[in-house]
């Protein structure tokens, strides 16, 4: 048996851009409270966050290329199955929302939840092919 | 799809890094390919036939090629 390993696309140029990302998140969020909703440095500085996610996107797309063949083919399947499942969630928790269940914010919930059932995704799938 | 790179592979003596090295490819990639649970993309299956001097059928398939149902495959 030999271990495939389609984590490395995750190399120290991704990691520095997702926590620099993740700063710019957390200090945005901080600095959009000074100003009035729906003000033009709010939408602004939201815009900036929708920026720096879809870089984010970029970079690991990027970096996911770069792997071989059968390590991309993991992590395709995988994304494709787990944005099923998030398109399912989100579209199914709103019928229960309706029902009279609590609300999810999606907008919090819904990145961190993507990551992990990808990374679960991606493990589950490598093992196939082990 | 049932192919014959381990034999092919094997009959030059090369170790599954060898191959994977020739291929630009891991040795995983090349590993799952042999033991036929992953068929690799056009390209890769080309490449493969190219340094195995052959043509891509006569590496990978063993002759289940059909043509598809419901479709006049007569010639001319």
């Amino acid at each position: 048996m030999s271990a495939i390993r389609p984590f490395r696309c995750f190399d120290s140029r991704v990691i520095v851009a997702s926590l620099g990302v993740a700063a710019w998140l957390i200090v945005s969020s901080w600095l959009s409270r000074m100003f009035a909703p729906a003000s033009g440095a709010r939408v602004l500085l939201a815009l900036g966050q929708v920026g720096a996610l879809a870089l984010l996107v970029f970079a690991i797309r990027r970096s996911i290329t770069q792997l071989d063949e059968l390590a991309q083919h993991i992590h395709y399947q995988a994304l494709a199955v787990v944005a099923a499942v998030m398109v399912t969630a989100i579209a199914g928790w709103a019928f229960l929302e309706r029902a009279g269940l609590p609300a999810i914010d999606w907008s919090v919930y819904a990145a961190p939840a993507f990551t992990l059932a990808w990374a679960v995704g991606v493990m589950w799938i490598a093992r196939r092919y082990e | 799809m049932k192919n014959s790179v381990r034999e092919l592979r094997a009959a030059r003596s090369w170790s599954q890094g060898d191959l994977a090295e020739k291929l630009a490819v891991s040795r995983q990639t090349v590993n799952a390919i042999e033991t036929e649970k992953y068929d690799p993309s056009l390209p890769l299956a080309l490449k493969i036939a190219r340094l195995f001097s052959l043509r891509v059928e006569e590496i990978f398939g063993s002759g289940e090629v059909r043509a598809p149902r419901g479709r006049d495959t007569k010639q001319g």
